[in-house]
């Protein structure tokens, strides 16, 4: 895993990773990174492998370093 | 909690896994594609995250300097600490969830466990998601955040576990040498 900064994130995201934001739904909803998912942690352990391409980078997030 | 998402992905198998720590606030405040639009309102209430994600130590520096109690101090290091994978035990010594924390190789906390049955697996007897705070979080704003959860487990930034939040640790510290004060 590797920690990375926003211009990287857009490097990434032009490439073609999935982008995926942990936080709750009404959170996601209010504001988001333009084309990310919403993959909570509490459904991100069972679901992810379902919802994500395995091989295709996937940068994660939530609000905060916090 | 990217971090611990990060984690978790890596061990569901996923190869290239990168992590945004500074996130959504540092996203937003600089202006950057969002969906909707972020408000006004949105980018203000994300400007204190983002300046503490470019200089955390001011708000460490803060919480030193107005004497406020940290959650370091009201902290345990008491539960059991499991690797992902191992068999569970049938039996734990605490009471009440959680029973036992799983980390990764590099001790990132992936999950606590709350239910104990025999042979239930891991995945089922796992909370993957609970409520983290970090060590410098003052332990006014604990107290307020254990009101809306079962309980506290504190992790470094990067995931990494530290122990659980335990209320009134401190006082109960107090309570124990006011006895011997009054004595004298």
């Amino acid at each position: 895993m590797r920690t990375v900064t926003h211009r990287e994130v857009l490097g990434l995201l032009e490439a073609g990773a999935h982008i995926v934001e942990t936080l709750p739904l009404h959170e996601y909803r209010t504001v988001h990174i333009r084309g990310a998912r919403n993959l909570p942690l509490k459904s991100l352990w069972r679901q992810a492998p379902a919802m994500l391409t395995p091989g295709r980078p996937v940068v994660v997030y939530c609000r905060d370093s916090l | 909690m990217s971090a611990r998402a990060a984690a978790q992905l890596e061990l569901k198998g996923f190869t290239e896994v990168y992590q945004y720590p500074r996130g959504k606030a540092d996203w937003i405040v600089r202006g950057l594609p969002s969906e909707p639009a972020a408000p006004l309102a949105e980018r203000l209430r994300a400007l204190p995250y983002f300046v503490h994600n470019l200089a955390p130590a001011i708000r460490r520096r803060w919480i030193e300097l107005s004497h406020r109690r940290g959650v370091a101090q009201s902290m345990l290091d008491d539960l059991p600490r499991l690797r992902h994978g191992d068999p569970l035990p049938g039996s734990f010594k605490a009471g009440a969830p959680p029973f036992a924390v799983v980390l990764d190789g590099a001790g990132v906390l992936l999950g606590a466990i709350e239910t104990i049955r025999p042979g239930l697996a891991e995945e089922a007897a796992m909370n993957p998601a609970p409520q983290t705070i970090r060590p410098d979080m003052t332990d006014a704003l604990a107290r307020t955040l254990l009101r809306h959860a079962p309980y506290l487990l504190i992790t470094e930034a990067d995931g990494r576990y530290l122990g659980r939040y335990k209320e009134g640790l401190f006082l109960e510290v107090g309570q124990v040498l006011q006895p011997v004060v009054s004595s004298g």
